[in-house]
């Protein structure tokens, strides 16, 4: 069967440096892609990105999987965090987020980003997540990623507004699968 | 030569020729070789790290920077007394007084982390994101800089604090005083930091579940995430892996992180150390008090108490290695106060002499407790809070004693202190059906309290705002509900 599957050159760009040879194979799968350049501007609470689904439509249990996220470049950062959901597109758009819910998927670190030697490139585990779709049936159709602002809390408890300013490329979910 | 080893050559030419695009053509069947199944996209495209070895530098050898005094301990700034504070800022003056181009200055080692002045010196731009050397590079940074803080600040016994902003998620105020003079103030961090806000509570939801997972390289790189965050969300000289080591409270971020690695090994179930090359032997050179350059591995990291003479004040717990045999434990619920407790006042007391009794009561009663034991394995006494609901956090904390009799001042320095309540985790699961427990054991044993008298028990909460620079105490409120209060003996069999 015909894969469409992540070049190396994006997961793996900095393997000149890996010194210990691989031991283990392994398929990376692209199972959803976002369409667009993203901007993620001040004054916005939340980003909604699409992800469509290639030819994988469902999740298994095999493997881990990741959020790619491509060519992220920071023109201001924010006072705050930003909080990564992940649900079906085909779910309502719930009103409020919180990193207690099950379509948390962790936060989008910035920090690394600075370190210009680097790529610019974020990964995040979502394995949980999609041990979490999974074990609730639902069909891996489209998925839905929030992007979530959280400021910092000043001492009244309000929460510092949004003035960062991030862009990123595509975005994909991959599965990666030890064989 | 395979197909897939032709594509790792060119891309491994591309890469060392910096001539890799980050773009991702879409190709067909193409399977890719990784080192471990369990390492995320970062480890891998990091493995080995940077290398800073000096050839000239000295090998670290323990006997060298043993230290006579017993293992020291590295506690939460917000323990710190002011003597402490007043020594860490005049170690951190004193290293910023010295010239950029002295291994033991305050720039230097800022610039040993990342730096954007021109030149290069030894070890600068070292640090160890997103490989696999997170956290074994920084505990050496911090080990050869707390050496040189110490010396610096004149006093023998001071540690590096960590700020634990799972407790309290603002930053303290002794590091937010913009005082002239005062050397734990840095003002390009962001306004609501400096002005006493509190980091988003996602970071400690992040943190607890980067705790969960197994391997270490899991662990570590869940971890790095949230960490980068904690860095962003403070901002100005710390949102930057250039320029964070000349923030203060960098060292008191990473302390934390250093401190949470310790956390993790200490839930066991599988947590372990890697013990591979070259994770164990990857070289890297520091600087010590005397400007010495040393060179040090992971290998040397791993003991902290008995390498590098420092622990953290976490609570004694037994080896993970440690066969319990036919132990076990009986757990007792005898007093149960079903009156909800509200915590909205200055000070607020309550006490189990309205408990309701269960049957486990007249069992607890006869029971001989043993709150302490050299082998770590000992009886427990808990308060178990339900129903917690958090409706405003205070600029501090909320203190608990034990029988702290009428007049007597709550001050934490007391046998009847019993700890504070975490509330940073109470409010992150308050919507959850999951108690927060607390454990008194340590002050139930200082105050000689028999299994008979424990439904005599009265709870003081305390609510202590943090300190300014200036020693006074910032007034603060809360309200915190709790439906009900049960005592909890875990009697060991």
């Amino acid at each position: 069967m015909l894969r469409l599957l992540f070049s190396a050159t994006l997961l793996f760009s900095g393997v000149a440096a890996c010194a210990a040879p691989p031991k283990l194979l392994t398929d990376t799968v692209v199972l959803a892609t976002s369409q667009k350049w993203q901007t993620f501007d001040k004054g916005q609470e939340m980003r909604q990105i699409k992800l469509e689904a290639g030819k994988h439509k469902n999740l298994t249990a095999n493997g881990q999987y990741f959020l790619i996220l491509d060519s992220v470049v920071v023109h201001t950062l924010p006072e705050g965090v930003y909080e990564l959901y992940l649900l079906p597109a085909n779910n309502r758009v719930p009103d409020s987020f919180s990193p207690d819910d099950g379509s948390f998927v962790d936060l989008l670190n910035l920090y690394n980003l600075s370190d210009k030697s680097k790529p610019p490139t974020v990964s995040v585990n979502v394995s949980r997540n999609a041990e979490h779709l999974i074990s609730r049936n639902k069909p891996c159709q489209d998925l839905l990623l929030i992007v979530f602002f959280r400021g910092n809390e000043m001492p009244d408890q309000k929460p510092v507004a949004h003035t960062g300013n991030i862009s990123f490329g595509k975005i994909r979910l991959v599965q990666v699968s030890g064989e | 030569m395979k197909k897939t080893n032709f594509l790792f050559a060119a891309i491994s030419l591309a890469a060392a020729l910096g001539v890799l695009a980050f773009t991702i053509p879409q190709t067909t069947e193409q399977k890719i070789p990784v080192a471990n199944a369990d390492l995320t996209p970062n480890d891998v495209m990091c493995a080995t790290g940077p290398t800073t070895a000096l050839a000239t530098a000295k090998w670290f050898n323990p006997e060298d920077y043993a230290d006579p005094k017993a293992v020291m301990i590295r506690k939460s700034i917000y323990s710190y007394s002011a003597a402490e504070i007043t020594s860490l800022k005049a170690g951190i003056a004193a290293m910023k007084a010295l010239p950029t181009s002295n291994p033991t200055s305050w720039n230097y080692q800022a610039a040993i982390h990342g730096t954007t002045l021109s030149g290069s010196m030894p070890s600068w731009n070292s640090c160890a994101h997103g490989t696999q050397f997170f956290l074994s590079w920084h505990r050496m940074y911090l080990y050869f800089f707390e050496r040189i803080l110490r010396a610096k600040s004149g006093n023998p016994n001071l540690t590096l604090p960590y700020w634990d902003y799972q407790t309290n998620a603002a930053l303290h105020p002794d590091y937010r005083n913009s005082a002239a003079g005062n050397a734990l103030y840095d003002a390009s961090r962001s306004a609501s930091i400096n002005g006493g806000g509190s980091l988003p509570a996602s970071i400690s939801t992040s943190i607890n579940t980067s705790l969960t997972n197994v391997p270490f390289n899991t662990f570590q790189s869940t971890l790095e995430g949230p960490h980068g965050s904690v860095h962003v969300s403070i901002g100005g000289n710390m949102g930057s892996v250039s320029t964070a080591g000349k923030d203060p409270c960098f060292w008191l971020h990473h302390t934390n992180i250093d401190r949470l690695w310790e956390v993790w090994l200490k839930k066991c179930k599988g947590r372990a150390n890697p013990t591979t090359a070259p994770w164990t032997t990857q070289v890297f050179t520091f600087f010590d008090e005397n400007g010495t350059a040393v060179n040090m591995t992971g290998s040397q990291v791993v003991n902290t108490a008995s390498s590098l003479n420092y622990r953290y004040d976490l609570p004694l717990s037994i080896a993970c290695n440690f066969l319990f045999k036919d132990w076990k434990w009986m757990v007792y619920r005898p007093y149960k106060l079903i009156n909800p407790l509200l915590l909205n006042q200055a000070l607020v007391k309550t006490t189990f002499r309205e408990a309701k009794l269960s049957n486990d009561a007249p069992i607890v009663k006869n029971l001989a407790l043993r709150l302490t034991s050299t082998d770590a394995a000992t009886d427990k006494v808990l308060v178990e809070f339900s129903g917690l609901k958090v409706e405003k956090m205070p600029e501090g904390v909320i203190e608990v004693y034990l029988n702290l009799p009428a007049g007597t001042k709550a001050d934490p320095k007391t046998k009847f202190f019993a700890g504070t309540l975490d509330l940073f985790t109470a409010a992150a699961h308050q919507n959850k059906d999951m108690p927060l427990r607390m454990d008194i054991s340590e002050a139930v044993n200082a105050l000689q309290i028999k299994a008979g008298n424990l439904n005599a028990i009265d709870l003081t909460f305390v609510v202590r705002g943090n300190k300014t620079a200036s020693g006074k105490e910032v007034r603060t409120q809360a309200s915190v509900r709790a439906e009900a209060l049960e005592l909890v003996v875990e009697k060991l069999q």
